[in-house]
């Protein structure tokens, strides 16, 4: 299948799970579980991820008929996350001040996973975790994700500035923290 | 990025002519990109969801919002309509309690 038929094909999806078909949302959530979970897992570590991204694919279940496809739906998708993930966090805060586990790698193999640059994403992955919430969810969608700061604020509901000065503390620390390594 | 010396901060030719020379700065930089370059690749690094979320998510699908918009509608209308007759019920209770102690309150 092409990458255009693909996306035709997920446009159905997407049109038939608008209209109520289980079916076709279940085939949505084949396509999108492991992208959903793995930011989940980004923005507020193990512990939480897989109630963050079961929660948000509810959330995106309930709100189809309201999508309107003027953003990709992976990007939908995405922004269900981030304010799931923000809400749940909050509320776990609330009964428990845990820091969030550090040890959450990659378990696919792949070709990609060689040389210094899986050296340097194990050593973020840990690194990432010591970030206070705030900062790191401004770092995953900016640095990682590729959002622009205007939507990274509006999806946090933070002001830009907020966003700017978090991002700027955020990788001053991140890299204070790589330096302190061995 | 935060450059060790300062003067690699400076705007133009100074700050330009430092970093050129500067060996700490240099690698600041280096580690800067490198950093840079590591978090963008993690964009394409996918960590594989637990086995049960599929089925977790299937099971619990609730109704969608919109599927029956109207009735939504409707259950707002009439709740809103049935606290309007409420508050408007209270207050007349109210005022009229009022009225009958003020007309049988004790003379002199």
């Amino acid at each position: 299948m092409t990458g255009r038929e693909v996306e035709r094909d997920e446009r159905d999806l997407v049109e038939r799970a608008r209209s109520g078909d289980r079916d076709a949302f279940a085939d949505l959530v084949w396509r999108h579980q492991d992208a959903v979970y793995t930011l989940a897992l980004r923005l507020v570590g193990p512990d939480l991820a897989a109630d963050v991204a079961q929660e948000s694919l509810i959330r995106a279940w309930r709100a189809l008929p309201r999508f309107r496809g003027e953003a990709a739906f992976s990007t939908w998708l995405h922004r269900i996350t981030v304010n799931t993930a923000w809400t749940l966090r909050k509320r776990a805060a609330r009964h428990a001040a845990e820091p969030i586990d550090d040890d959450f790698a990659d378990q696919r193999p792949g070709p990609e996973r060689a040389g210094e640059l899986v050296d340097v994403r194990a050593a973020l992955r840990r690194a990432l975790a010591r970030l206070t919430d705030g900062q790191r969810a401004v770092l995953v969608l900016r640095d990682v994700y590729g959002w622009s700061t205007a939507e990274t604020a509006h999806e946090l509901g933070i002001t830009r500035t907020t966003a700017k000065v978090r991002l700027h503390r955020a990788r001053r620390r991140l890299a204070e923290i790589l330096e302190e390594r061995p | 990025m935060t450059l060790p010396c300062r003067i690699a901060a400076l705007p133009g030719r100074p700050g330009d002519r430092h970093r050129a020379r500067c060996l700490r700065c240099q690698a600041r930089i280096a580690r800067g990109r490198t950093l840079e370059r590591a978090l963008r690749s993690m964009r394409a690094e996918v960590v594989p969801a637990p086995a049960g979320l599929h089925r977790g998510v299937l099971r619990r699908l609730p109704r969608q919002d919109a599927l029956q918009p109207r009735r939504r509608v409707v259950l707002r209308t009439l709740a809103r309509q049935a606290a309007a007759a409420g508050v408007t019920a209270a207050t007349g209770a109210a005022v009229l309690t009022g009225v009958v102690r003020w007309r049988s309150r004790p003379l002199g």
